[in-house]
């Protein structure tokens, strides 16, 4: 047994070894016949050689601080709440946002990943997507890449066991597995595209398709999956971590895509590359620039859809940028409010100390006078001001782990990552050293003056104040200037929100339900007829009213379709792009969308029988195009002129409805009856209370998939959700930046009229009234407040102009939002110290002079 | 020479080498102890408790020594220390520092 197990032994029995030595000192003294030196000293020194030294002491002073603490809860309890909100937003953000920008990338090297699009900029589609010679030309040509692959996504409908199931698709060259410098975990991925133009029949799938449809074994390997009615062989399984965000959903079923040059005006690729060594952005930029230019003049005028000059141009953006580019800003103002709410939290602890400061001075004061050394003294403030940090620390520790868990159990789809979201220990121990050194720094330096010689011949309870007075009204100050910087955008994004909100899709959002559904691959020959029985049958089931539209309110981007005006030049010929968002849409349209025609006439039941080529057009296309006269009876065409076209009359003209987001302006919008020019897939839209379409459209047809099924309310709420969680987010930092300095300013004000007590005494004992008393008090609060209110508001409107791209109907600059910031700011200041005052005033006067 | 009072500072160890010495020559209580390294000493040696008790608790912690409440022959109860095993080597490097020590600073105060 060594010498540190034998102390460890003796403690807890040290009461007893204390008296051992006290009996054998007696029988010293007894056979010495006189007294011995100290007694009480030989028992310390025995304690300190039975202790282990400096470790058992700062755990003797943990305990002592504790119990300090334990004797004000509140005080404790505010000090570890304040750090613990800050640590833990911090790092719950620092910990998404690294996870989102940083780690959802499983790709090797990733930062020389580039999107390569084609733009069309005088025709808004700034990422427009590639034809197949133009990629083949870009792969040929460009000289800056290693290797540049192509995809494009593709709902599949896979079908087996009676049912069909609508999936994420992907077609993908060859070597984009390659490009992303990733490999399958199972199986292999398509050889070059050469090797399978004859036979292009082979699928790779993703780890959850496998997990989830083919039960996840060895076996899947080989088997043969129904997709869109054709058989693929499964020759390959993909990682679990392997990520692919470029297109929506995780595409599930991934399919070769064959590569044959074909016309230059249509197309749907899109590209990644890998960026040689030593090759940077802008170069490649340039690059491209050239290739895209040249081929411009080799093939036409323009590369616009229909060969029109839509100010084509080719576009390299880094993946990183194309992925996340939407939602940084949203994650930099977060991480902004959480070091704001931090910082708060370190003023909230600094102000607590500071009210204490007084209490403690006297106590440490005390101890010294009593014996205790300079160092034990200094040690035992030091673990009294570390505790409630460390508390806090740990609790903010619990606090992002369980959010990180909520998050991860229900990831935002546009966080979506892989591996869910890792708790950041860097910025953890960051944010903790911080709050544990302010702690620390708050906690010692307004009694240090206590170890000044002589600290206790000073008038007691005057010897903090020097400190305490210099330091109090620069924490009232930070801590209203943050809540402030804090209150002000938090209001901007509620009121914008309330603005999102009070913005009428145009169209019916009650009681309607929706879904989508597409046009087996085995009736594509006949849509019409197949819709046609759809609609019957519906109409027969559910006994609403039902009706059919290609594009739903809030469903599309703010891109369209060219359209031609009869007489008039292809191109643009009115106020805005001639460009429309084109709906095909059933009988009954108008009447259960409650979208109103204001002139002209809705369709009628032969417009359905057969094509009649009428059209209804909006008002805002209406304006546009003909601001001076009616478009009623003029004719128009989707797309180019072209030989044979049938041209549409316009019969009506309808009121808007808002088919890309609440905050786009209603495009321009074509309706024609679907039967004139069906499309693959169709929404199917019907009034009733808990109707289950699902098995309406099984009666239908059981081969086709109904999907993406939403109410309208649900699919407004959808369209407004990340305005709101942004509003929602302020808000709360906010609320707790509020709660957190209103405390914090509220003890400061106990605290300090507890310490004027004698002075107000006095003052009242000669004659000042009570309200002139907290005046003085409130005085000395408001003056700092108000300081600090100024500098919040500009704080304020900096972050303000940081999130302005979020604002909607309210400016960044909006005086109101700053004023009552500031008003409400300072009017809980004022309450918070008002009420601390009336505490400490309404002890009686003489009763407190007599004290002391 | 003068009388002197054992301080441990003054010379590091020496209370304890003085406390093994003497234990190892009988099984000693506390104020034995004291009391035989003042008459071995002719008197010059006098240790005070301040240094002996929490020296002797310290030995013990280090297991050299040993403690035992047993009677005295005046029938009184003490507690009576012995050497282990362990002290018993210690003591043997402790004089050999000890006397290493001594002459070294003889060689100084009388260079040959």
């Amino acid at each position: 047994m060594g010498e540190f197990w034998r102390k460890l032994r003796t403690i807890g029995r040290r009461d007893e070894l204390a008296d051992r030595l006290n009996e054998e000192l007696q029988f010293h003294i007894d056979m010495k016949g006189g007294a011995v030196g100290n007694r009480a000293r030989i028992l310390e020194q025995a304690h300190e050689v039975w202790s282990f030294g400096r470790l058992e002491q700062a755990i003797l002073d943990l305990r002592y601080a504790a119990r300090a603490l334990a004797r004000s809860p509140r005080f404790f309890a505010l000090a570890a709440i304040g750090t613990a909100l800050g640590v833990a937003a911090l790092t719950a953000v620092v910990s998404v946002s690294d996870t989102v920008l940083v780690r959802s990338m499983p790709y090797r090297d990733s930062g020389r990943l580039v999107v390569v699009s084609d733009q069309l900029l005088k025709l808004d589609f700034p990422r427009f997507p590639l034809s197949i010679a133009n990629f083949l030309d870009y792969r040929a040509q460009n000289h800056v890449f290693e290797d540049i692959a192509a995809f494009e996504p593709r709902a599949l409908t896979i079908t087996g066991n009676d049912r069909a199931e609508r999936v994420a698709g992907m077609m993908a060259s060859a070597n984009l597995l390659q490009v992303l410098g990733t490999a399958t975990a199972l199986g292999l991925w398509f050889d070059d595209a050469e090797n399978h133009r004859g036979r292009m029949d082979v699928a790779v799938v993703s780890d959850a398709f496998w997990r989830s449809r083919l039960g996840g074994s060895k076996d899947a390997l080989g088997r043969t999956l129904t997709v869109n009615n054709q058989p693929y062989r499964v020759m390959g399984v993909l990682r679990p971590d392997f990520a692919f965000r470029l297109s929506g959903d995780a595409p599930e079923v991934w399919l070769p895509c064959g590569l044959d040059a074909g016309p230059r005006d249509s197309g749907n690729l899109r590209a990644i590359a890998r960026l040689k060594p030593g090759v940077d952005l802008a170069s490649a930029q340039a690059r491209m620039h050239l290739i895209a230019a040249d081929l411009k003049q080799r093939y036409h005028a323009g590369m616009g859809p229909h060969g029109e000059d839509g100010g084509y141009d080719s576009v390299v953006i880094p993946l990183r940028e194309e992925l996340f580019g939407a939602v940084r800003p949203s994650l930099s103002a977060l991480a902004g409010a959480s070091g704001i709410l931090l910082l708060l939290g370190l003023a909230n602890t600094a102000l607590l100390w500071i009210a204490r400061a007084t209490a403690r001075s006297k106590e440490a004061a005390v101890r010294l006078a009593l014996g205790a050394s300079r160092g034990r003294v200094a040690q035992q403030l030091v673990m009294e001001a570390l505790l409630p940090s460390v508390a806090g620390g740990l609790l903010a520790l619990l606090l992002t782990m369980v959010g990180l868990a909520a998050l991860n159990a229900a990831p935002p789809d546009e966080l979506a990552v892989v591996e869910g979201f890792a708790l950041n220990y860097r910025v953890f121990s960051f944010a903790l050293a911080l709050s544990a050194a302010a702690g620390v720094l708050f906690g010692v330096l307004p009694v240090s003056s206590v170890f000044k010689a002589g600290a206790l011949t000073q008038d007691r309870s005057a010897m903090p104040g020097r400190a305490e007075s210099r330091l109090r009204p620069v924490m009232i100050a930070i801590q209203v200037g943050l809540v402030c910087a804090l209150v002000a955008p938090a209001l901007l994004l509620m009121r914008s929100l309330a603005a999102l909100e009070s913005i009428s899709p145009g169209a019916r959002t009650h009681n309607l339900i929706t879904g989508y559904v597409s046009v087996p691959p085995a009736r594509s020959s006949d849509p019409v007829s197949w819709y046609r029985r759809l609609e019957t049958t519906l109409h027969e089931k559910l006994g609403g009213r039902v009706t059919l539209a290609s594009v739903l309110p809030l469903s599309q981007g703010s891109g369209g379709d060219p359209f031609s005006i009869e007489g008039r030049a292809f191109g643009a010929s009115g106020t805005l792009p001639q460009m429309a968002h084109t709906l095909r849409v059933g009988r009954g349209y108008f009447d259960l969308m409650e979208v109103q025609v204001l002139s002209g006439h809705g369709f009628e039941d032969r417009d359905f029988a057969e094509p009649t080529h009428v059209a209804i057009v909006n008002r805002t296309l209406a304006r546009a195009f003909w601001p001076d006269g009616s478009p009623l009876g003029k004719r128009i065409l989707m797309g180019a002129p072209r030989p044979g076209a049938d041209w549409m009359t316009i019969v009506g003209i309808a009121a808007d409805i808002h088919t890309a987001g609440l905050t786009v302006a209603p495009m321009p919008q074509v309706y024609f009856p679907y039967p004139q020019a069906p499309t693959r897939t169709m929404a199917i839209v019907a009034e009733a209370r808990g109707t289950d379409i699902a098995s309406a459209v099984r009666a239908a047809d059981p081969a086709v998939p109904l999907f993406s099924v939403h109410s309208m309310e649900e699919r407004v709420a959808q369209s407004v959700e990340r305005p709101r969680l942004r509003a929602r987010l302020f808000f709360s930092y906010g609320a707790l930046a509020f709660a957190l300095a209103a405390f914090g300013i509220y003890s400061m004000g106990v605290y300090t009229a507890l310490r004027r007590q004698r002075e107000f005494a006095l003052r009242a004992a000669l004659g000042a009234t009570r309200g002139r008393l907290l005046q003085s008090m409130l005085a000395g609060t408001l003056i700092p407040a108000c300081i600090g209110a100024a500098g919040g508001l500009a704080g304020a409107f900096v972050i303000a102009r940081a999130i302005r791209t979020f604002l909607y109907g309210a400016k960044a600059a909006d005086p109101a939002v700053y004023v009552i910031s500031a008003l409400v700011t300072l009017g809980v200041a004022a309450l918070a110290t008002a009420l601390g005052g009336r505490r400490a005033l309404d002890a009686d006067p003489a009763e407190v002079l007599r004290g002391e | 020479m003068a009388r002197t009072t054992t301080d441990p500072s003054l010379m590091p160890g020496t209370l304890d080498l003085l406390i093994l010495k003497t234990l190892s020559r009988q099984t000693l209580h506390g104020y034995g102890i004291a009391q035989q390294i003042k008459l071995t000493s002719n008197d010059v040696l006098e240790v005070e408790e301040g240094s002996l008790y929490p020296a002797l608790q310290r030995l013990e912690l280090k297991g050299f020594v040993q403690s035992e409440w047993r009677m005295t022959p005046q029938n009184r109860r003490a507690r009576f220390y012995e050497l282990s095993a362990a002290g018993r080597e210690r003591l043997v490097s402790a004089e050999a520092d000890f006397e290493r020590l001594v002459s070294a600073v003889q060689r100084v105060l009388r260079p040959a």
